[in-house]
């Protein structure tokens, strides 16, 4: 078996803009085995690096997919003491044994452990999280490649043996990944890689690919992919942790991937990966020489834009820190002022959730404030292990590289401080144009009339009669007497009854003018309207239902009162409820009232309140009911 | 004198001079809108102010209309027609549609400013009580105009905002415009002013003044150094505060503030947006003013005697909101109600004291007398920037403006022509105020008064610094 078997297959050079399987090899899916072919001679090690980056890939929508259903796994994959396992090793490992069914059956797993360099101990670990990681890939990758059996027996356990497989599921992955999921870009960049030397063979797949790579060539130039620098780098650099990164870069590449821009920022996005490696590295081997030395930051500005990885991360960092100064305060912003940002959900209040679609969750700029602002937790506080902070992370670093891509591709800004003082006016500058402003005319002396219709209806002085006896006795901003003969006066029984009086004058006042401006409509007396039972099940649905916090109480009472209009609902609930209430606290709970937390005030009803006064209310009139509760309590 | 008193376009207050001539606009269903379950913008409590501000009878001293609804067109004057289109067809049962679903976002409407039953309804009453307001006093038909319906300052031109869809004021000022030549804007709501600032960023017709939290706070607009652009710069103030904002310190930037504006620029009209969310113990505010120290602002700007718009807006504890408005409406019409409010429908939401008046908390007041006096500087000096108005020149020093302290000064005060309301003139500037000085005695006579009368003042503009 050679070395690269499918590189022998001249046909496949040929065969780029054939996207069905070739019936002769079963696997010649995508043009990027074509460029394999002209890399006959490539390094074993980077050959296996580029199939496990594609391994890594297939492995990540994979994890995506079941993570959809719910089932989460957590990349990197960790052992019981808290050693991270190599999926890719163990996948190529048991692979290698026949899968999964043939190493239980076999009882091959601790020979698998010792495989991976793993002490015996962990057999069981591995198993497991072959069978939750990587058993379903296993049958998947059994279908999509046609059932293929591996031939290699289990005793000659040799990478290039299993060679014909994996190049096969290199091929069927890159062509499945480029059927499914708009990887053009990175499919590209790593046939570009692959092919940079010879442009030829591009050429001789005059095919729309060939012209997406001739579109990336420019991209590329000067740029060495991330994913070209992982399959490079991974096999050479030691240890499994490195591995992982691989795994994450793959990772963050696809999440990065997954964005609908992914032309116009892939040349940013490449060097930012690079950056990101960097970090990663210098973070886990500090002192290494191979890292290179930082200058001092005097010497930074004579430094080219391009060159040097720890220069980008520089002014990323810089970049990032002014924009966290300002997320920060925007986040506080948020915390602290939710109240200000005025989405019933921040007041902890009953949302129907069906009413609020998905686009209206989205819609207010505090959502997306409070999104972003999430990133940039994630990005302060989460080392680069959990997989949805990866994502997030490099989504975030990208926005903020995007806002920043001023400091980032000019000179390094000389202090942070620069933007500080005007970022509050920076931040949130006032929008010039004709989209914003109102149009003033000009003043020209000259008066357009106004249309007398804005004076609108005259409801005072009453158009209806006057009424200067009653005004004369009653002098203008004169508020209640002091006392009253009241038996219990402040009750609740004696309130009304003066409030019943002060109707009445003022209806004897304002004759009909009391009904234009509604006053009939005002106050208790709106629960004439309403049954005792109505009033009850009122009370008792409003009492459920606001402290569950379950439900819109809305729309659960119109289907409990029938006869109601919605208006009528919220009439009563100003009118008498919430009034109800209110003089149920200045009484009982005088030093926490209010009259506006619609949630928490119906924690405070005690169970009985109400019920008197109601049905008092629903057989006599108003002003002569009694409420023996709240006399009691005085 | 008499001549000047009520000469020009000076305001004929009638001949007692302490009474102004007041519009009020109210709608009756203005407090049947709601929101939704929990939103903290209620209605109601527009409602609840009229209740009391009839029962303490003061709907004797005022004209009260019942506002004309403000159609598409009318509203389109500010708004988009896109934006008006979405306003005036939306509702609670057509929101799924996806005709207007893939609008939400765009305007920005469905969580701060959600779809409600009537929201164009509603819409069109604030609106047309502004425009109203506007109107009446367009026509000279009164001296002050309410509409506590209005006031919703964060709507911008394409966008809803804050519980803003509809711009009310901005419309009213519009209409304003076209009698007066400068309309200024003041804005004592707790959030910036944002929908009005940025509608005349850019023009010098229009000056708007914003006192309100600054930092960490919505809008998040409104800082110091925003100040307008073009032929609008210097034209913008914004006076940036933070917590715990009492009276005294809020008199002691307003007033200067406020006094040096009108000098300097000289408005044929003003419009006073009084969110009473700056109140104490606001849901959702965080300054420590009393509805004293609140309405303190109104019945400064009513002692300059120029037309003057009073409208609504923020406001979330309802029932200081009410207050708060009743008792700027009674200063509107010059009365000061008892402290112990009368018997109403709404008695029991203003248990357990049952007074008109609250008490400012013990919160602690982060606005430092030294930070005051540099926002104080900052701003005058801004204030210096703009052409001085002509009529200016003849010796007046910024205290000896006219307050409102005594009513008895009111008697004695001519039409102090900080405005000269040729609202017909095109002329220059130069030859605006020309008039003011032939009255030189008399107003220097004036002076006297009032300059004694500004002691008070001053001696707490310097305890503030």
């Amino acid at each position: 078996m050679g070395r690269w078997p499918i590189s022998s297959n001249a046909s496949i050079l040929d065969c780029n803009k054939d996207v069905d399987p070739s019936p002769s090899n079963g696997c010649c899916i995508a043009p990027a085995c074509s460029v394999e072919g002209s890399y006959a001679n490539v390094d074993y090690d980077d050959c296996k690096a580029t199939i496990r980056c594609y391994f890594e890939k297939i492995l990540w929508v994979f994890l995506k997919e079941i993570g959809r259903r719910g089932l989460i796994r957590p990349v990197p994959a960790l052992l019981g003491e808290g050693g991270s396992l190599d999926l890719f090793e163990l996948f190529m490992v048991v692979r290698d044994k026949g899968g999964y069914q043939v190493v239980s059956e076999k009882e091959l797993w601790s020979s698998v452990v010792l495989e991976l360099g793993l002490d015996l101990g962990l057999s069981a670990s591995v198993k497991l999280i072959y069978l939750k990681y990587l058993n379903d890939l296993e049958k998947w990758l059994m279908v999509r490649c046609g059932g293929t059996k591996l031939e290699n027996g289990n005793s000659d356990y040799h990478y290039r043996k299993s060679f014909p497989f994996l190049s096969e599921l290199e091929v069927k992955s890159k062509g499945m990944l480029f059927g499914v999921l708009r990887q053009k870009s990175i499919y590209d960049e790593c046939s570009r890689f692959k092919s940079n030397k010879p442009n030829e063979n591009v050429n001789v797949a005059a095919t729309t690919v060939e012209k997406e790579i001739k579109k990336k060539e420019h991209d590329l130039h000067g740029d060495v992919t991330p994913i070209q620098q992982n399959c490079i780098d991974t096999p050479r650099d030691n240890g499994e942790t490195n591995q992982i990164h691989v795994i994450e870069d793959c990772r963050i590449l696809d999440a990065v991937n997954v964005e609908t821009d992914i032309d116009s920022h892939g040349r940013y996005r490449k060097s930012l990966l690079q950056m990101l490696k960097w970090v990663r590295k210098t973070a886990k081997h500090p002192v290494n020489p191979l890292n290179g030395t930082i200058p001092g930051a005097s010497k930074w500005k004579a430094y080219a834009s391009d060159d040097a990885l720890w220069l980008q991360v520089i002014r990323a960092k810089n970049a990032l820190l002014t924009r966290k100064d300002v997320d920060k305060n925007a986040e506080k912003r948020l915390l602290i002022q939710k109240k200000v940002r005025m989405h019933p959900s921040i007041y902890e209040d009953n949302i129907d959730k069906h009413h609020l679609s998905t686009e209206r969750i989205c819609c207010s700029k505090r959502s997306n404030a409070l999104v972003e602002s999430v990133f940039v937790t994630h990005n302060n506080s989460c080392p680069i292990v959990q997989s949805n902070c990866i994502s997030s992370l490099t989504t975030e670093i990208g926005k903020g590289l995007k806002k920043n891509r001023a400091l980032l591709n000019g000179d390094l800004p000389s202090e942070t401080e620069d933007n500080q003082p005007n970022e509050d006016s920076v931040d949130k500058p006032v929008p010039v144009g004709a989209l914003f402003q109102a149009v003033v005319p000009e003043w020209t002396g000259n008066i357009s009339d106004s249309d007398s219709k804005w004076l609108g209806t005259k409801s005072w002085p009453s158009p209806h009669r006057n009424n200067n006896s009653v005004r004369d006795r009653n002098p203008i901003g004169r508020g209640r007497l002091d006392s009253c003969r009241c038996q219990f006066p402040g009750s609740v029984e004696c309130f009304r009854f003066h409030i019943a009086e002060a109707r009445m004058r003022l209806k004897l006042e304002l004759g009909l003018t009391f009904y234009d401006w509604r006053f009939h409509h005002m106050g208790e007396e709106t629960s004439l309207q309403w049954t005792a039972e109505e009033e009850k099940r009122f009370k008792e649905l409003a009492t459920s239902s606001f402290n569950n916090q379950s439900q819109c109480f809305w729309n659960h009472s119109l289907k409990w009162f029938p006869l109601k209009s919605k208006k009528n609902l919220i009439s009563y609930y100003f009118n008498v409820f919430l009034l109800r209430q209110r003089s149920y606290q200045n009484r009982v709970t005088p030093n926490s009232i209010d009259s506006d937390d619609e949630d928490v005030e119906f924690g405070c009803i005690s169970g009985d309140f109400g019920a008197k006064a109601m049905e008092i209310l629903g057989s006599k009139s108003v002003e002569c009911s009694e409420n023996r509760q709240f006399t009691d309590v005085e | 004198m008499a001549d000047d008193i009520y000469g020009g376009a000076s305001l004929p207050s009638g001949p007692d001079g302490r009474k102004r001539r007041v519009t009020y606009f109210y709608e009756p269903t203005i407090g049947d809108y709601y929101y939704g379950q929990g939103h903290p913008m209620k209605p109601h409590r527009i409602r609840m102010a009229h209740n009391l501000i009839v029962h303490y009878g003061l709907h004797r001293r005022m004209e009260i209309n019942r506002p004309y609804p403000a159609g598409t067109e009318d509203i389109r004057r500010f708004h988009s027609d896109d934006y008006v289109d979405f306003l005036a067809s939306v509702s609670p049962e057509t929101l799924s549609d996806h005709a207007f679903s893939r609008h939400l976002k765009r305007f920005n409407v469905g969580e701060d400013c959600p779809v409600f039953d009537g929201l164009f309804g509603f819409c069109q009453a604030s609106a047309g009580g502004s425009i109203g307001a506007a109107v009446k006093l367009n026509r000279g038909d009164a001296d002050i105009a309410i509409n506590w319906a209005g006031g919703l300052h964060h709507a911008k031109k394409s966008e809803a905002s804050g519980f803003c869809y509809v711009n009310d004021i901005v419309l009213g000022i519009l209409e304003l415009l076209k009698y007066h030549k400068r309309v200024l804007y003041i804005d004592i709501d707790v959030h910036h002013g944002d929908g009005v600032e940025e509608a005349f960023y850019t023009t010098d017709r229009v000056m708007t003044v914003s006192f309100h939290k600054f930092g960490d706070f919505f809008p998040g607009t409104g800082h110091i150094k925003d100040v307008g652009v073009g032929t609008g710069k210097n034209y913008a103030l914004n006076v940036p505060l933070n917590d715990g904002m009492d009276d005294e310190s809020f008199r002691g930037l307003f007033r200067p503030l406020i006094q040096k504006v009108m000098e300097v620029y000289q408005p044929d009209a003003v419009v006073l947006q009084c969110g009473a969310d700056s109140l104490s113990g606001d849901r959702l505010g965080c300054f420590n003013l009393s509805v004293k120290g609140h309405a303190d602002c109104l019945r400064f700007l009513r002692s300059f005697n120029v037309p003057l718009m009073v409208l609504g807006g923020g406001g979330y504890t309802i029932r200081n909101v009410a207050r708060c408005w009743c008792y700027e409406t009674a200063v509107a019409v010059g009365v000061e109600p008892d402290n112990k409010l009368p018997y109403n429908e709404y008695f029991e939401y203003f248990g357990p004291d049952y007074a008109l008046h609250i008490e400012p908390s013990n919160m602690e007041n982060l606005n430092s007398p030294k930070d005051m006096e540099k926002i104080r500087n900052t701003l005058l000096e801004q204030l210096s920037r703009l052409p001085h108005a002509p009529s200016v020149p003849f010796q007046m020093t910024p205290s000896s403006e006219v307050p409102e302290e005594v009513e008895e000064n009111i008697e004695r005060r001519p039409k102090r022509r900080i405005w000269n309301g040729e609202d017909y003139d095109s002329d220059s500037e130069e030859n605006r105020k020309r008039p003011n000085n032939s009255e030189g005695p008399g107003v220097n006579n004036l002076m006297r008064d009032v300059v004694d009368g500004m002691e008070e003042d001053k001696t707490m503009d310097h305890q503030s610094c």
